[in-house]
């Protein structure tokens, strides 16, 4: 009953937080290519992380690398991507994606052994691509075409309908997760500890910069975000599926 | 003699032209933009000024400011334009800029042309090589009275005319163009460069 009630009041709260439909028909086909139909409720997100980039993020970034050198954070770095692979791994296969799954497979297994566990980018330097994989991808490629309305998740930024859900997922297939033994848990904590770190120390300067350029940045983000979310998208399919791509979103008709 | 002076003068005003395609253009300007400003040991100011030339020489604002306010652009004055004309070009030089000073010498290889909608434009494909994975950045160019113009750059997908045009639109939803312009100037005054 409690469960059924605090339901009901979010889904009231998102309802009466729907941005509300232009009637002038530019305007309209504005409103319909942002996909936003929650700005309001995303506005409030957005400034959240805002809010929690430059007062929290940026000045530990400052700290963090005021204390680590460079080849210290290239070396956090390397560790966190490389603890990414198993699940990229695991959504290449679930794609189909054989050839990026044995590319992934290689860059795990080069960096984990000669890279020092990971420390250490070694396959790159021996020409070993790095694709990533997501579940937001895998269904995808499963035929989930349509992203969904534009979200913005509160610490983890801008997303959609579809991957977020992906996001979620990725959680809990996440083999470095489900491997360790129940005893040694405690260590995943430090893991996401890293991620994060690692996250913070690539992101938040760009997001300071976007915010310094632009006069809605809220509106500049959710764009940036959609072109290169579905260029990914686009890209990853392009070899594997063999209907003719539609005209990039960037080859809108330009006037003269 | 006078033939002579002609000829000399004629290629002297068409340099801009004389590049033979889209690609030869683009690759043109990158290279001096990468000698003369990025790998260059002159002072900031003079870097500054110089990349600001090649920026505005090489790239078509007055098409690309229109583009950017799309339906915005046909309801407003000539006043109206010049002022956001005006603050656009001095808000995207700096925060172009900006970004260019990413760039940390890798080298670009262009693979190829693609056809653009619009008339006379053209996608030119090219590619950072970044470790581990290569940027794509793709350059729209016109050719307007034989000569070349930059109108975008798409950068790993994210076109800038596009990217503008839908910031710019939904600013303008609840506030006017003289109100943008205004804001684009003072952002532009503020801006200063954070990238590491």
């Amino acid at each position: 009953m409690k469960i059924q009630h605090k339901l009901f009041t979010l889904s009231f709260l998102i309802l009466t937080a729907c941005a509300t439909k232009p009637t002038d028909s530019d305007a309209l086909s504005a409103y319909q290519q942002a996909n936003d139909p929650l700005e309001p409720m995303n506005r409030v997100s957005f400034a959240f992380n805002d809010n929690l980039n430059q007062f929290v993020f940026r000045p530990f970034d400052k700290v963090y690398r005021w204390i680590f050198p460079e080849p210290v954070r290239t070396g956090v770095h390397n560790f966190s991507t490389n603890l990414s692979q198993p699940c990229y791994l695991v959504n290449a296969l679930l794609q189909g994606d054989f050839k990026d799954g044995a590319q992934i497979f290689g860059r795990f297994f080069t960096n984990s052994t000669l890279g020092i566990g990971g420390l250490f980018d070694v396959a790159t330097d021996l020409g070993i691509e790095a694709p990533k994989k997501d579940f937001g991808q895998t269904l995808y490629t499963w035929g989930v075409k349509e992203s969904g309305p534009y979200l913005v998740l509160p610490v983890l930024g801008p997303s959609n309908v579809r991957d977020a859900t992906g996001t979620v997922a990725d959680f809990f297939i996440d083999p470095v997760d489900w491997s360790l033994p129940k005893a040694e848990k405690h260590l995943l904590l430090y893991r996401y500890a890293i991620m994060g770190v690692d996250k913070i120390d690539s992101t938040s300067d760009l997001l300071w910069n976007l915010k310094q350029s632009s006069v809605d940045p809220y509106a500049a983000l959710r764009t940036m975000y959609q072109q290169n979310r579905k260029k990914v998208l686009e890209e990853d399919t392009e070899n594997t599926s063999d209907t003719t791509p539609a005209p990039a979103d960037y080859d809108f008709d330009f006037e003269e | 003699m006078k033939k002579l002076l002609l000829i000399i003068f004629s290629i002297f005003v068409s340099f801009q032209s004389l590049a033979e395609t889209p690609t030869d253009f683009v690759q043109t300007l990158s290279d001096q933009i990468i000698t003369n400003v990025l790998k260059s040991t002159d002072t900031q100011e003079e870097k500054t000024k110089r990349f600001e030339e090649y920026f505005l020489s090489a790239l078509d604002v007055q098409t690309i400011g229109k583009n950017v306010l799309g339906r915005h652009w046909k309801s407003a004055t000539e006043e109206e334009r010049k002022a956001f004309l005006d603050a656009f070009t001095d808000m995207a030089l700096k925060s172009w800029a900006d970004r260019f000073n990413m760039y940390t010498g890798q080298e670009i290889s262009f693979t190829n042309e693609t056809p653009a909608q619009g008339k006379n434009q053209v996608f030119v494909n090219s590619f950072i090589q970044d470790d581990p994975n290569p940027i794509s950045v793709i350059w729209r160019v016109s050719n307007k009275n034989n000569e070349y113009k930059i109108v975008d750059i798409v950068v790993e997908g994210v076109s800038m005319t596009l990217s503008y045009r839908n910031e710019y639109d939904s600013f303008l939803r609840d506030k006017s163009l003289p109100e943008l312009s205004e804001q684009l100037k003072k952002q532009a005054e503020q801006f200063t460069s954070k990238t590491k």
